[in-house]
């Protein structure tokens, strides 16, 4: 027996749900960008929710399997970034809240 | 010469082009050249306005044409040619620019680039009196604004970056609601007939064919809930009213007439003025005839109000170059008061009107340009007596306001008297309650005139103003040619009526069409 | 022919690049850094080479490979945009004293990453590649951003740009989820055409039996091209970014970055809704979208004008201006026809010149000046009149006056807007040009009508004042004489006419 689609595509929208609000609600920028992380893997979620709903006619789709791949790549290169750039922030600032990037924005 | 308007139109930019090659030191080079190249085209257009065949203009033909395809992306063309209605226009766009040059030499700062911006604001002028192809006509009727924008920027009084953004946003924001006018006849233009050019002759006959109505935009025409002939209309109107100045739409014009320096005041008033009244005549009123006549009325409405409103204010003024330009206010109301007429001797008054304005109010500006540069201030109050120590500016002065206030031998008269008449020759009767109601602003115009004069020259001499030298030989020499058309105009208005009245007749056909 | 070797062929300007990019990373390697300046060359040199590569491609009919690269006219005239963008960055690069310190040559190999992945992202109708482009890009431009790591602001910018684009494309590739589940295909002119009883559905079968879902992915698509042209929601990131990284970096965020983004957009919207729709209830739906994007355009065009108005430092400026310039762009693409396409197409190449200008000028000034403030400009067209004069046709381009091929532009996309019934939406922008009239031309005031009280000769810098005294003339040269770009641009029509 089987996870029915609806429950995976369920579960992912919640994910990303909750991804969204934690990007909104949270000031920590390791926390956001772990937020952003969550929204990505709820996609993978859905993607192969949809890659096993749309195999059940017998013939394999993977091109939703294969996103999830990519993503789960891109998601790590844009995590790298993200970490060394509040690495870089860190060490200036001792801090790495949202609330100290303040040197920009309309005077 | 087959190509006569674009050399005249042209060679000012070579001249532009010449001086921005000069080292900013030669003055006395600059100012050569800049004489050259306004004066050439002088001559070129006087030759034209005595050589033209005034029925080279009859039944909305043109003369001098050039047609040259241009952007064929859109079938914009380099399509050029004058009619009674342009050549004057382009004679004394040739004339103040040519007076103008001379009349700048008491300019210091940056000589080099003003000249080169005076050239550049002839070709766009010039360009707008010549172009037959409505995008050509766009591209050049927004061209000036730059030009004229670093002039009254660069060279104006205290107040010249106010007054010369504020001259920019006003004009722009009429050019853009043309623009999509423009663009909606174009669209409907191009469904017609694919192939068709650009161009204001083929809009002109669309409309007296009653094509141009919409019909085949989306929604049929419909934009915020009006009627395609009601926005286009209007949107064309504004685009020139606000040039013209029109009331409600001519709060920019006192800032940038004051803050301009004398010269640029004078090419403002008398021929950036006349763009607008010409604009109407040319590209807005024939093609929307339909429009235009369910809504002459109220244009003839607005001049009046223009006429009235404008006397009364430059009556309470106390500087001189800001009564000055409110007399302009006043004068261009006539403009729409004989359009909106449509008669005949409405017409040819509204075409003489242009003229005569363009004349008398840059003879005005440099009457006024000629005592600031003596006492660097303007109050009206301030002077007095200046008939003793300035006899030959006094006298000079006095035909000069004449003419303004339409005394009988000068040219404001002959083309004053046509637009009343003609108004009071309308069939419809509301016009005669126009005319009377118009009479006020005559009559007070010639208050605030001979009251200026009494207050500068009579009375009591200021002892402040003893000494100062009459006017010199490059004042006079500004100003007297301006006179003398004046006059000579006035006397035989027929040298100038003549050339018009068959393009005007024309005219006057195709917007009494609209009615039917 | 073996179609593995075809497509290696196909793909010869892609894989020049890479290869350029990473002979430069190695290069630089080896030379330790010390020879940054050659790097350019090198980078400009291969430039050419690619771009020679495209422009011999243009006109040939499109063709796909591996199933998801298309190389058509349309993809190569992006490429060729994005080709000559990144040269002028790099001169840019070359003639700025202050990255001449920095000099490092990864500049250039993060600027010919990031342009690999416009090279993939504007060709595919795929929606794997095209994020996998877009994430390419991306992540290039984060590291060039904060490239000036030591600076505050150059840290701040590329933080705040990874924070924004992190969650644009989490939502972004969420919709992408949730569109393939429904349709079980990632191509979007197979989603397009698909009926309903394969078993792959395609989207008009989903349309029929609920809109709202398409909808919903729909919309969080248009994140993810929104936060690479700064469209209103997502411009957020625009005016700190733009100001916090090096202004080279800017330029190219702001003309090639943001052209990618567009041309991305271009084929998502024609692809799935183009006006002549196959399907009844694609055409229903299609309009639906296209007003959509009319409303975003009106908001952005607005709120981008309204903000730049305010702006004392010309770079914040350009920012805005270039947000509100996105909008304009959208009334092309709102339009979902041909003509509205190719006016977006003309409007991003009268784009290119006037913004390549415009922020030249502004990097001219910060060497002279030091500093990016309009007010520090008082009076610096009496100095170095060439440059200025040059500002002023772009600013006056950048207002969409004639004759300057931002009028051209304009005039282009107004009429698209008015002959599809948008007239509303053109009346927008013409009174948004009018606005922006007022802070363009506080350039022009501060350089011509005010008095300098700066005693600082002008830097003389022949080479860059003559390349952009040479953009300034194109300026005004295709805005008199747009034949030649226009037919280029019909050549490239994504839709055909």
């Amino acid at each position: 027996m089987s996870v029915p689609t609806e429950h995976l595509v369920i579960l992912a929208g919640i994910l990303f749900s909750i991804g969204v609000a934690g990007f909104c609600l949270r000031r920590n920028l390791i926390v956001m960008l772990m937020s952003v992380e969550l929204m990505l893997n709820a996609a993978n979620l859905t993607f192969l929710a949809g890659s096993r709903a749309h195999s059940a006619g017998g013939e394999p789709m993977l091109e939703g399997a294969v996103f999830a791949i990519f993503v789960i790549v891109v998601a790590a290169v844009e995590a790298s970034v993200g970490l060394a750039l509040v690495i870089a922030l860190y060490r200036r600032q001792q801090t790495v809240s949202v609330d100290s990037l303040n040197q920009l924005g309309d005077a | 010469m087959e190509n006569i308007l674009s050399v005249i139109t042209f060679i000012p930019f070579i001249g532009m082009l010449i001086i921005c090659c000069l080292p900013k030191n030669s003055v006395g080079l600059i100012k050569g050249v800049a004489l050259v190249a306004t004066g050439i085209p002088l001559i070129l257009a006087t030759q034209l306005y005595f050589g033209y065949d005034p029925m080279a203009g009859a039944d909305g033909a043109y003369a001098y044409v050039e047609q040259i395809d241009w952007i064929t992306g859109i079938g914009a063309q380099y399509h050029v040619g004058i009619d009674g209605i342009s050549l004057p226009l382009v004679w004394l766009t040739s004339i103040l620019l040519f007076l103008g040059v001379p009349a700048s030499f008491g300019i210091q700062k940056s000589q080099k680039a003003y000249y080169a911006l005076l050239l550049l604001l002839e070709v766009g002028v010039f360009g707008v009196f010549i172009s037959l192809d409505y995008f050509l006509f766009y591209v050049f009727w927004e061209i000036m604004l730059l030009p004229m924008y670093f002039l009254i920027g660069i060279w104006g009084g205290p107040r010249r970056e106010y007054a010369a953004i504020k001259f920019f946003l006003y004009t722009l924001a009429g050019s853009v609601l043309l623009l999509i006018a423009v663009i909606a006849l174009r669209l409907q233009m191009t469904d017609i007939a694919p192939e068709t050019p650009f161009s204001i002759p083929a809009m002109v006959a669309a409309a007296s064919e009653g094509l141009l109505t919409g019909a085949s935009l989306p929604n049929g025409g419909l934009l915020l809930g009006m009627e395609f002939s009601t926005w286009a209309f209007w949107f064309l109107f504004i685009g020139f009213a606000i040039k013209v100045p029109v009331f409600p739409f001519h709060t920019w014009l006192p800032d940038a007439h004051v803050q301009a320096p004398t010269p640029i005041s004078v090419i403002l008033a008398g021929i950036l003025l006349k763009l607008g009244g010409y604009g109407m005549m040319r590209a807005c009123f024939p093609i929307m005839p339909v429009a235009f006549y369910e809504n002459a009325y109220i244009l003839a409405i607005l001049g009046v109000i223009s006429i009235v409103y404008g006397s009364f204010v430059a009556l309470g003024q106390t500087d001189f170059k800001r009564m000055v330009a409110y007399s302009s206010v006043s004068h261009m109301g006539y403009v729409l008061l004989g359009v909106g007429a449509m008669t005949v001797w409405g017409a040819e008054g509204a075409a003489m009107q242009m003229f005569a304005h363009g004349t008398s109010s840059a003879a005005m500006f440099m009457v006024v340009g000629v005592i600031y540069d003596r006492a660097h201030h303007r109050d009206l109050n301030g002077f007095g007596g200046l008939s003793q120590p300035m006899p030959v500016y006094w006298g000079l002065t006095t035909i000069c306001f004449f003419a303004g206030l339409g005394l009988p031998t000068m040219s404001g008269f002959i083309a004053e008297a046509l637009t009343l008449v003609g108004a009071f020759q309308s069939d419809d009767i509301r016009f005669q309650a126009l005319v009377l109601i118009s009479i006020i602003g005559v009559v007070i115009t010639a208050a605030f005139l001979l009251w200026a004069i009494q207050r500068v020259f009579l009375g009591t001499l200021n002892e402040k103003y003893k000494d100062y030298p009459d006017m010199n030989f490059r004042e006079i020499f500004c100003m007297v040619p301006l006179l003398i058309l004046c006059i000579v105009f006035g006397i035989f208005p027929n040298l100038i009526l003549d050339v018009m009245h068959p393009s005007l007749d024309h005219l006057v056909t195709l917007l009494t069409a609209g009615g039917n | 022919m073996n179609p593995y070797i075809e497509g290696m062929q196909a793909l010869a300007p892609e894989l020049v690049l890479t290869a350029l990019a990473l002979i430069v990373l190695v290069a630089d390697l080896l030379t330790k850094g010390k020879d940054s300046r050659r790097m350019g060359y090198l980078t400009l040199a291969g430039l050419a080479v690619v771009g020679g590569m495209l422009a011999l491609r243009l006109g040939e009919p499109s063709q796909t490979y591996f199933g998801m690269v298309i190389v058509d006219s349309f993809g190569t005239f992006f490429k060729l945009f994005t080709v000559a963008a990144v040269a002028v960055v790099c001169v840019f690069i070359l003639s700025d004293k202050n990255e001449r310190k920095n000099g490092i040559g990864e500049y250039y190999f993060l600027l010919l990453g990031a342009s690999v992945g416009i090279f993939f992202m504007v060709s595919t109708n795929h929606l794997l590649l095209l994020v996998l482009g877009l994430e390419l890009l991306s992540l290039a431009s984060y590291a060039l951003a904060g490239f000036h790591k030591g600076q505050r602001k150059s840290a701040e910018a590329a933080m705040k740009y990874v924070v924004f684009g992190g969650l644009s494309a989490g939502i972004m590739v969420y919709g992408i989820s949730l569109l393939y589940g429904m349709t079980g295909t990632l191509d979007l002119a197979e989603m397009a055409t698909l009926a309903g009883d394969s078993i792959p559905t395609g989207l008009v079968p989903q349309l029929y039996l609920s809109a709202m879902p398409v909808g919903v992915a729909m919309v969080m698509i248009l994140a993810g091209f929104a936060y690479k042209m700064s469209v209103v929601p997502f411009h957020f990131w625009t005016p700190d970014v733009y100001e916090g990284s090096p202004t080279p970096v800017t330029t190219f965020l702001a003309v090639a970055s943001k052209a990618a983004g567009v041309a991305a957009l271009l084929r998502f919207v024609g692809a799935l809704f183009p006006v002549d729709g196959v399907d009844e209830i694609i055409m229903w739906y299609g309009d639906r979208f296209g007003m959509l994007i009319a409303v975003l355009a009106a908001v952005t065009m607005t709120l981008g004008n309204l903000s730049a108005l305010r702006q004392q430092s010309l770079k914040r400026m350009l920012a805005y201006s270039s947000i509100a310039h996105a909008g304009y762009i959208l009334i092309g693409v709102a339009t979902r026809t041909s003509e509205g396409f190719d006016a977006a197409m003309y409007y991003m190449t009268a784009y290119y010149f006037m913004n390549l200008g415009a922020f030249g000028v502004l990097l001219y000034f910060e060497s002279a000046l030091g500093s990016d403030r309009i007010e520090d400009m008082r009076g610096f067209g009496w100095k170095s009149p060439l440059i200025s004069i040059a500002m002023v046709a772009f600013l006056v381009s950048l207002t969409g006056l004639p004759p300057t091929i931002g009028f051209y532009g304009k005039y282009l996309l107004f009429k698209v807007g008015v002959a599809e019934g948008l007239g509303w939406l053109v009346i927008v922008a013409a009174l948004n040009s009018v606005v922006s009239l007022f802070y363009y031309f506080s350039v022009a005031k501060s350089l011509f009508l005010k008095e300098s009280n700066d005693e600082r000769p002008a830097l003389s810098q022949p080479l860059f004042a003559g390349l952009l005294t040479a953009i300034g003339v194109l300026t005004i040269f295709f805005g008199l004489f747009p034949d030649s770009i226009q037919e280029l641009v019909e050549m490239c029509s994504l839709l055909g006419s």
